[in-house]
């Protein structure tokens, strides 16, 4: 490659200074939520009070139960429908309508899904609270599911599914034991996304939890904290959060490299 | 065991929009025999095999299997199996799961099970490799898990999709008896596609030659090599020297070359256009002192020699025709050793061996 | 068997396009529709057809946020250009089996959760936070630098959630480049820089053109970044339309900002898929 070493020298810096800007913040946030002032203006030493005090928050706890819940929810409905979707859509050739309608979910800016599902439920008179999150979940995480079994089927070789219904195999049975197992990497790798993605997403549930306290979910209550109340546990929120995004994305990742083998 | 053909296709269709990709096609296959349909790709051969196999339905025709309509039954309940070109094995399973795949959707179980898979697996000389996974075997393993995961059901017919392409020339040679020697043992009628006209003059005991959806000649290997019944088929198998004239007594009158001796079949008029078409192995050379004449026969230059080990393959060039004489003599011939690029020769053939196409 | 294969396709297709048909084109057509109605005395919905809403869209008020967020945008992309660039050029000319390590490394805060990163920012950025400690610590300052709570935070917030991204596109477009026509400029004799104005910057306009096209779209419909860091105030059109629909509870009016803002993301997309495309037919001609 006709470049010298001093260019690189200058680029490789350059690549360490982005890695320093987007580590950084995370980093700040990891030793904050142990210092014992829980202060960013002075650090008085190591400290896991915040984690304690966390433990002990019932509103937190509650959040958590209910993003737990509506990830579970939103996750199931996802990944099955998703899954589906993806292999319709690799059989029939779909035209740019269909490959716009499955693609606008994850283009389409959150406010604007946010008061439409709102706009709707409100006009339906459908009652708001877990439920409704749950259902309006679906509607990204089915398009990301999707996104992620259609690259997965991309590689997938259609003639065993021939060949399995040739030596003798209904569409069922092929569909459990050869389709299934065979695309269950990128299922899975699809479904921690999306999971990933409910846990992690504020604004749609914000708009369609209803006005109840039962049904805040642990971004709302973060986005409260920071909104209305900072107190130093939400560094260890912060800590705990980013801890289970990135062992999630990290599974999803060792999932997909394992089957391009 | 019914007396009459395994297999038998009548007047089979298949469109694919405007274009019929298997026109009107019939034929029977008969029961222990190794039968090969030929042509070149877009001659519907494919889309003639997933018929059989049921992965497409005919728009007109029927399919019958040992007298029996099968044309409206599923894929998954025809006793017809087919061995794939991408070989298709199941990547999670190993070479035993792959092979008792079709014996579980049989509902067999158990002893009787890893019996029979054990004995198809030993059939094509893979008893050992039972536990592997596809991913660990080679090309040639491979397919003989295809292989096996097929036979084991005793099929009444087994397809094969281009069996031999994705193979390099040597195992190609190997896998050609080799399945031959399986065609033999299993006493199933094997039904291979293919584009590979010496493959197919091989292997099987007949060959339908496919273009644009029909038969363009069905018969032997032998038929169709020494007597093919039109240009096209005369054309694709193996090497064939053509000339253009009019039908005349006792051959074929070329512009510029005089008559060319033929067997003619007396059918047509004489003035006719024909063809007349004879193989570079018919073709005796003499090789001449001089550019002088030599009785009225066919007198050319060679062009080039092309030596193959065992053979010679001799261009000659005559006047008025655009494509060369060729011409194949052994290399320890006496004719051959008086060969010599630019030097004048004499081309003659007897006229029995030259057939006369009319179409 | 045709029967059965369309009950195939209805298994497969049905149950997504359904969910999908039902839960977002139905409620942006809802939406579509409220825009053109009046806002009922109590907040809710008078039936009543008006064309009001988008006019009042066009307001001066309204028009300058929509100005400002497309100028907010407009900056984040472009240092998101800026800095994404070397980075993805040097992963995509780098050793090949380091690549996916450093693409993962770029990628991860991307997929943690996004008020949670903004949230460090606040900590940063504000009068007391960590940047000003360290630039008054130094001697670099003498004040504290007003870093939080204005464009410059909410700039620098959307660059830091919308680069990774930004680094995908230009990677993917980067990594796809065939070395050997640098080599041949080389050959050619031209220097470096020039080689790469002239032969790999515009190789590379498609990953620049996607990136950019995505980044802005991101950002310019954003809400938690400005609302966190720009100061709570109406700054962006995202803010503007939860306002609409949370406090003003003119719910009319709201959805014809967000259709307004679909109407210039779409005309984005459609650019970018255009030029995608005529890209593609010149170099079928080449």
């Amino acid at each position: 490659m006709p470049r010298t070493p001093v260019e690189r020298r200058w680029l490789a810096g350059h690549l360490g200074l982005v890695y320093l800007f987007l580590y950084g913040p995370i980093v700040v946030l990891i030793v904050l939520s142990f210092n014992k002032s829980g202060l960013p203006t002075a650090w008085t030493g190591f400290s896991t009070e915040w984690y304690g005090r966390l433990a002990a928050n019932p509103a937190i706890l509650a959040a958590a139960r209910n993003t737990l819940i509506v990830a579970v929810g939103s996750t199931l409905i996802a990944t099955a429908i998703g899954t589906l979707l993806a292999l319709g859509l690799e059989t029939v050739r779909p035209g740019p309508v269909l490959e716009g309608l499955v693609f606008a979910p994850m283009v389409i800016p959150d406010i604007v899904l946010a008061i439409a599902l709102l706009s709707f439920y409100a006009l339906l008179n459908v009652s708001l609270g877990l439920h409704s999150i749950i259902l309006s979940h679906a509607v990204f995480n089915i398009a990301f599911v999707c996104a992620v079994v259609r690259t997965r089927l991309k590689h997938f070789d259609k003639s065993i599914v021939e060949a399995s219904i040739d030596l003798g195999a209904g569409e069922v049975t092929t569909f459990f034991r050869i389709t299934l197992p065979v695309i269950f990497p990128g299922v899975l790798a699809g479904a921690l996304l999306a999971f990933t993605l409910s846990v992690d997403e504020f604004i749609i549930a914000y708009f369609t939890s209803g006005a109840g306290r039962a049904s805040t979910t642990f971004p709302m209550q973060i986005y409260a904290m920071i909104r209305f109340g900072v107190t130093p546990e939400i560094n260890a929120v912060a800590t705990i959060v980013l801890g289970v995004s990135f062992t999630l994305v990290l599974l999803s990742q060792r999932l997909n490299r394992d089957f391009v083998r | 065991m019914t007396a009459g053909p395994v297999l038998e296709i009548e007047g089979a269709t298949k469109r694919f929009g405007p274009v019929a990709a298997v026109d009107r096609l019939s034929l029977a296959v008969d029961e222990n025999e190794f039968f090969a349909l030929l042509g070149p790709s877009g001659c519907g051969k494919t889309t003639l095999l997933r018929l059989i196999a049921g992965f497409e339905q005919p728009d007109e025709g029927r399919i019958r299997l040992d007298g029996r309509d099968i044309t409206a039954v599923r894929p998954n309940r025809r006793p017809v199996n087919m061995m794939f070109q991408s070989y298709a094995l199941f990547p999670h399973f190993s070479v035993h799961g792959n092979v008792a795949y079709g014996l579980e959707m049989e509902g067999l179980h158990g002893a009787e099970l890893k019996r029979r898979v054990a004995a198809a697996l030993d059939m094509v000389r893979l008893g050992d490799l039972a536990g592997r996974r596809p991913h660990q075997l080679s090309g040639g393993q491979r397919q003989r898990v295809a292989l096996a995961r097929a036979l084991v059901k005793r099929p009444r017919v087994l397809l094969l999709d281009e069996p031999l392409a994705a193979l390099d020339k040597k195992l190609r040679g190997e896998m050609q008896l080799e399945l031959k020697r399986l065609q033999h043992e299993t006493g199933i009628a094997f039904l291979v596609v293919t584009h590979d006209q010496e493959e197919a003059l091989v292997m099987a005991d007949r060959i339908a030659l496919l273009r644009d959806g029909r038969i363009a000649q069905l018969g032997t290997p032998r038929d169709l090599y020494e007597r093919p019944a039109n240009r096209f088929a005369a054309g694709f198998i193996g090497i064939m020297n053509f000339f253009a004239g009019r039908l005349a007594a006792g051959g074929v009158a070329v512009d510029g070359l005089g008559l060319l001796p033929a067997a003619v079949g007396g059918v047509a008029a004489p003035g006719t256009p024909a063809t007349l078409a004879v193989r570079p192995e018919r073709v005796r050379l003499v090789p001449m002192l001089s550019a002088a004449g030599s009785g009225g026969g066919l007198v050319g230059t060679v062009e080039g020699i092309a030596y193959l080990g065992q053979d010679l393959l001799v261009h000659v060039r005559l006047a008025g025709q655009a494509a060369p004489l060729i011409a194949r003599l052994p290399s320890g011939s006496a004719a051959a050793e008086g060969l010599s690029e630019g030097a004048p020769v004499a081309c003659d053939w007897p006229p029995e061996q030259a057939r006369v196409l009319t179409d | 068997m045709a029967a059965a294969e369309r009950l195939r396709r209805l298994v497969l297709l049905g149950p997504g396009l359904g969910w999908l048909g039902l839960f977002l084109v139905v409620p942006c057509v809802v939406v579509f529709a409220y825009s053109f109605f009046e806002r009922g005395v109590y907040g809710g919905i008078d039936y009543v057809f008006t064309l009001d809403n988008y006019a009042r869209a066009a307001d001066a008020l309204y028009l300058s946020i929509f100005l400002k967020s497309a100028r907010i945008a407009a900056l984040t992309t472009f240092a998101a250009l800026l800095v994404g660039y070397p980075a993805a050029y040097l992963i995509a000319t780098g050793p090949k089996h380091r690549q996916l390590p450093l693409l993962i490394l770029v990628m991860l805060p991307f997929w943690s959760n996004y008020l949670i990163r903004t949230y460090a920012w606040i900590v940063l950025l504000n009068r007391e936070g960590l940047i000003n400690r360290a630039l008054t610590g130094l001697g670099w300052i003498e004040q504290p630098l007003p870093l939080l709570y204005n464009d410059f935070a909410i700039v620098v917030g959307l660059l830091y959630g919308y680069l990774p991204f930004m680094v995908l596109a230009l990677y993917s477009s980067i990594s796809r480049l065939n070395p050997e026509m640098r080599e041949a400029s080389a050959d050619l004799g031209a220097p470096a820089w020039r080689t790469f104005l002239r032969v790999t910057l515009p190789l590379t306009l498609p990953g620049i053109g996607a990136g950019s096209v995505f980044v802005f779209v991101l950002s310019i419909g954003n809400f938690i970044t400005p609302d966190l860091l720009g100061g709570g105030r109406s700054v962006m059109v995202g803010n503007l339309i939860y306002d609409q629909f949370l406090t003003a509870r003119d719910w009319p009016f709201g959805s014809s900002l967000a259709f307004l803002l679909i109407g210039v993301m779409l005309l984005l997309l459609f650019a970018q898929a255009w030029a995608v495309r005529r890209g593609q037919e010149a170099r079928a001609d080449a």
